[in-house]
């Protein structure tokens, strides 16, 4: 019995490597510039938000940039600017459309002069995909002795041959935007190019009823090794086979500055969606 | 190498006088007798009365002693002759002139291997001194000696630590072939856990920088779980470190995990460590010993940067069977060796498997499954004294599910076979082929993902190494080798094929790395050693293979690709050339005061290449090749060691500073896996590393011990012509292994003859971490924003462990002694349960739209542990 008891208090040592919130004092670095804005197929108006780092510390929200000139070109000529909606949130016209086969650039002039441009962006066509489908998480889960039931999604997604393919899925259940680091799904066709391939996210899970929409994105290759390594960092990181630390490089340089960082991304995509309820029928 | 030279010609000269010699005692027997008064002579004096006879002498002033006188008892030229030349000349008759030169006498030599006389067991590197004079030698990294003597009465004292010094008398008159045999020392108060450096370093001198571990003798103290790990004994010493408590590898004077060569009996083992990198892969039953070389590493090694360590597989015990294991609560270990006929031929075969699984599937605690096996297996032949073969194979396996559907599996397989020949009692000789293979899979058998991933890394290895035994005063070892190597850096296929995975494989990797060595050890005077090593090492990367041409001058990208070569199989792709030499004076100041400094430069052509912050399994090797050059060290060692004899203690005090060019760092945001252009998320830099590392050790007694204490610097330099593949702009930065102190203090106390206790502490300043020099929001989500690379640190490390051993009763109720030998190890690992921070999480609060900073710790708490060993 003795024996058991130890082997239990190691199992406990070992299973759980303790996580303590601490204290510590976090010098400030740098501010920063952060530009986070996506152009898509769908009616706008579009977005694009700008504002500063602040301390990890720091307990207020990130300062907004006020006052900047935004705009976005795309690489027939147009030009289309933003106006500032409310602090740092800058809006495009409701009447513009991206447009599948554009590419887009964003193009930006703070109050003291700097100026910050995105890479161009291609707005690619998205591959269709599938009605989704729900299975059963199996076996289920028993939370005091009641079984729970639980479901995840899926869906086959026709990849078309000889290109490569970026996508996103964004997720709204019961009308809420899904928003936490585990929602943010992303894949590519790296391993099954040019294949009709089934996608399954047992990592989200949904009730009975429940109203999902999915939303499938085509991102360009830089904005899934953006979202790639911004996973990593927020889930990975410390952890003893984690990602290192790093700089989270967007497509955004300042032209006044190349050697500043400016964070965050400008990107562009076509989107399809569907809607599926959860409604098995034992 | 012009310091064979003189030996070479030495030796023919012995024959050439000893033949004339012979000649002229012939033709003189037939010469007559003369007179001369029977009375007391000085030695001008006869040369004259001779010379008056019709006789000339011919000889050199300076080494004839004039005045020396001699009683004349007989009239016989012969016996006149020899009486003048007494022991120091010799002489040459040509008709009646007589030339008188220094004599040069015929030696012998005594050889033949050191063993265990209870096991068998090669004892590597025992001394034979020669007591009463300074000469001594010591036995090869075989076992083997040959010590070479003018023809005399000789009292030797052949000394292995842990063993009864063996006292022997020899009447050397030819040459002798002996066996040495040395019983293990009875008293386990003598006992010496770790040796740092032979105590008899007046007789072979001191290679700097060179930590011995061994098993017989390391068990002593406390151990992570019970389990005797010869890594975690290797983090008391000096110099040794790792990043973590789960981290995989040790860092060697500031260097990285991939810059150690590790080898098991000759083959290269490529991922040392099971279980997250808690124990290493070495099963303690099976292993004879570890020899840690940190930076004098001998020219025998190569094709790592910063330290070779060698681990050695027992042979087997060629007297009795013994079957012998241990249960802990982390693993079980069996083992079973015997004589295969006595004296003649033994094997070993052993296992290890963790039941940590069996346990947790009971507890129902997790789902997620862990564990691991090793198996060692060796046979030699010993047909007769000239030539030993041997068979060793070591198998390890890990494995991993997550406890839903990915199994992962990996681990390292070696077989070596060699051939010990004996070609003169003086030339020894090692012939060996070895095989190592690291492999690891991933499968995920889900509806949806289902594939199946695999990588390897391969070598065939073959050398020849020769020792040749000079004299007491010189020993020259020499060989030449070459390894081919065969790295499969991805494939990824389908399990089955449903249409939906496409399989992806990558283009594997062909090197090959011929090698020529010497190294010389002499002895000058009775106060200077010196050891002059040189290693030539070559790569070869060939086909088939295609290689990017990428646009100079800028970085290097994917969309930067210019051009394609196909190179056919076998076509030279590129290849280095490179000298190694490798230096060190020994000065001994007598009463055990030596000094030493050393030289020692080494190249490595396969990298380790990894984005995480330790090693991980899945991390990619790399040959050196058009795009990644070879990594090269240049390694300085001042050290000063001192025997205190009267209190059984020695020190030893090292400064080091180490340069490593050519180190290889993963780009921010790297992609490793199964990426055709690897070189593209990769850059290289510079690596320096320096420091002062004292030791202080009592070796017996009732209470023994030592005390390491490393003050050390470890930085790292990418300086790139993008700026934005820059780290810390290009200057150097702290590297994640960089302890500025470490402290290790370890004690043993025998209370009686059953019950040892002992304890370690450990205290090191926390590693050097990066820490978000601010946060943001993108995409809902909040963010770390990261500037400098390491230019902060995590609170110092701190930790006490106890343990005891209870050995079992030795003596049967009726008086006999038993066979069997049992003791049970009692240990807490982390007594006042510190939770040391292995690492900084910077996260998202969860459910709220803060950062927070959360300490991770790994082993946060006390880990009792009991673990029961026996022998039959």
């Amino acid at each position: 019995m003795l024996r058991l008891t130890i082997i239990s208090l190691f199992l406990l040592a070992l299973a759980s490597s303790c996580e303590d919130p601490i204290e510590i004092d976090i010098p400030d670095g740098p501010e920063r510039l952060v530009v986070e804005g996506w152009i898509t197929d769908q009616p706008g108006p579009y977005e694009i938000k700008l504002s500063i780092t602040n301390n990890f510390n720091d307990t207020a929200p990130n300062p907004k940039v006020l006052n900047a000139s935004v705009s976005v070109m795309d690489n027939r000529g147009g030009v289309f600017d933003f106006a500032e909606q409310s602090p740092g949130i800058y809006l495009s016209s409701p009447d513009w459309e991206g447009e599948i086969g554009f590419t887009y650039t964003s193009m930006i002039i703070l109050s003291d002069g700097t100026q910050v441009v995105s890479s161009p962006e291609p707005l690619n066509i998205v591959p269709e995909f599938d009605s989704l489908f729900y299975k059963e998480v199996f076996p289920p889960t028993i939370i005091d002795g009641i079984i729970q039931e639980e479901f995840f999604l899926g869906s086959t997604i026709q990849d078309p041959p000889n290109v490569d393919n970026f996508y996103r899925w964004r997720i709204t259940q019961n009308a809420n935007p899904l928003i936490d680091i585990e929602s943010i799904i992303i894949f590519s066709d790296r391993f099954v190019d040019g294949n009709d391939f089934q996608l399954e996210v047992p990592q989200l899970l949904f009730g009975r009823l429940d109203t999902i929409v999915v939303q499938q994105e085509s991102i360009s290759e830089r904005a899934f090794d953006y979202y790639d390594l911004l996973i990593a960092q927020a889930t990975t990181l410390g952890q003893s086979s984690g990602t290192a630390p790093a700089i989270l490089r967007g497509n955004m340089t300042s032209q006044s500055n190349p050697e500043e960082i400016v964070l965050g991304y400008f990107g562009a995509a076509a989107i399809v969606s569907d809607t599926i309820i959860i409604a098995p029928d034992n | 190498m012009v310091f064979l030279v003189p030996p070479i010609i030495a030796r023919s000269f012995v024959v050439l006088f000893t033949i004339l010699s012979f000649g002229a005692t012939a033709l003189l027997a037939q010469k007559t007798t003369f007179p001369l008064d029977f009375r007391e002579y000085s030695v001008a004096q006869l040369i004259t009365e001779l010379e008056s006879q019709g006789y000339s002498f011919s000889y050199a002033n300076d080494f004839l002693d004039k005045d020396r006188i001699l009683s004349v008892t007989k009239d016989d030229i012969a016996y006149l002759i020899e009486l003048i030349c007494g022991d120091k000349l010799d002489y040459q008759l040509m008709g009646r002139e007589i030339l008188l030169f220094k004599a040069v006498k015929k030696k012998y030599t005594i050889s033949g291997f050191i063993r265990d006389r209870s096991d068998g067991e090669a004892l590597l590197g025992t001394t034979i001194r020669v007591l009463g004079s300074t000469e001594g030698i010591a036995a090869n990294d075989y076992g083997y000696y040959a010590l070479s003597l003018l023809p005399g009465q000789y009292h030797l004292a052949v000394e292995y630590v842990g063993y009864e010094p063996l006292l022997l008398d020899v009447d050397l008159k030819q040459d002798v072939q002996l066996e040495l045999k040395l019983v293990p020392a009875r008293l386990k108060l003598d006992e010496v856990v770790v040796t740092s450096f032979e105590s008899d370093h007046e007789i072979t001198g001191i290679r700097t920088s060179v930590n011995k571990i061994d098993m017989q003798l390391a068990g002593d103290i406390p151990y992570l779980l019970g389990e005797v790990d010869i890594y975690q004994s290797a983090l008391l010493l000096p110099g040794i470190r790792n990043i973590g408590e789960d981290a995989s590898g040790l860092n060697v004077r500031g260097g990285a995990v991939d810059e150690n060569l590790i080898l098991i009996d000759e083959a290269t083992i490529y991922s040392s460590n099971h279980f997250y990198g808690l124990i290493s892969v070495f099963n303690p039953d099976a292993i004879k010993g570890v020899t840690f070389f940190k930076g004098d590493v001998p020219s025998t090694y190569g094709g790592r940067v910063s330290s070779a360590i060698h681990v050695r597989q027992k042979e087997g015990n060629d007297q009795e069977m013994r079957l012998s294991g241990g249960l802990g609560l982390v693993s079980g270990r069996l083992m079973l060796e015997g004589p295969l006929k006595k004296d003649e031929s033994s094997f070993l075969i052993s296992a290890r498997t963790s039941f940590f699984d069996y346990v947790s599937a009971i507890s129902g605690l997790d789902d997620s499954r862990t564990n691991f096996q090793d198996y060692n297996a060796k046979i030699n032949w010993r047909p007769n004294e000239k030539n030993h073969f041997y068979l060793s194979s070591y198998i390890g396996n890990d494995n991993n599910n997550d406890g839903l559907l990915i199994d992962r599996q990996w681990g390292n397989r070696t077989v070596t076979g060699r051939w010990n020949h004996i070609f003169s009692n003086r030339l020894f000789s090692n012939f060996t082929l070895s095989y190592s293979d690291y492999k690891y899979e991933v499968s995920n058998p889900e509806e949806s993902g289902q594939f199946i991933g695999s990588s390897n890394v391969r070598n065939y290895s073959s050398k020849a190494d020769f020792t040749w035994f000079i004299s007491p005063r010189s020993t020259l070892e020499f060989g030449s080798g070459a390894i081919l190597h065969r790295l499969n850096p991805g494939d990824r296929l389908p399990l089955n094929d449903d249409g939906f995975n496409n399989p992806v494989s990558i283009d594997s990797e062909h090197g090959l790395e011929p090698y020529v060595y010497a190294n010389f050890q002499q002895n000058i005077g009775e106060r200077w050693v010196m050891y002059y090593g040189l290693r030539y090492s070559s790569f070869y990367n060939f086909g088939p293979e295609d290689v990017y041409t990428y646009l100079p001058n800028q970085p290097m990208e994917r969309g930067n690709i210019t051009d394609t070569t196909s190179f056919s199989n076998g076509e030279l792709i590129k290849d280095f050339q490179n000298l190694e030499p490798r230096v060190s004076i020994n000065y001994n100041f007598g009463t055990g005061n030596t000094i030493k400094a050393s030289y020692n430069r080494a190249n490595q052509y396969i990298h380790l290449i990894s984005n995480t912050i330790t090693p991980s399994p899945t991390d990619i090797w790399k040959l050196s090749d058009t795009h990644i050059d070879p990594s090269f060290s240049d390694q300085y060692t001042l050290g000063y060691y001192k025997l205190i004899p009267e209190l059984n203690l020695d020190f030893f005090a090292e400064a080091y500073f180490k340069s490593t060019d050519n180190i290889i760092e993963y780009k921010e945001g790297a992609d490793l896996v199964l990426n055709e252009t690897i070189e593209t998320e990769v850059i290289q830099g510079n690596a320096r590393a320096y420091g002062l590392e004292l030791y202080l050790r009592k070796k017996v007694g009732r209470f023994r011990g030592w005390l390491s204490y490393t003050l050390s610097k470890s930085e790292r330099q990418i300086n790139a012509v993008d700026v934005t593949e820059q780290i810390n702009n290009g200057d150097y930065f702290p590297s994640d292994f960089d302890r500025t102190h470490d402290f290790s203090l370890s004690g043993i106390y025998s209370i009686n003859d059953r019950w040892t206790i002992s304890s370690n502490f450990v205290y090191a300043t926390g590693r050097p971490i990066t820490f978000p020099e601010g946060k943001y929001v993108y995409d809902n989500i909040v963010l770390p924003s990261f500037n400098e690379r390491n230019q902060f640190r995590l609170t110092d490390y701190h930790r006490l462990d106890i343990s005891a051993r209870l050995e079992g009763k030795k003596i049967r109720s009726n008086g006999k002694p038993k066979k069997k030998i049992d003791y049970w190890t009692f240990s807490i690992y982390n007594l006042y349960g510190r939770r040391n921070a292995y690492s900084y999480l910077f996260r998202q609060e969860e459910g709220s739209d803060q950062a927070e900073v959360v300490r991770y710790s790994i082993l946060g708490t006390f880990i009792p542990s009991v673990t029961y060993n026996f022998r039959f």
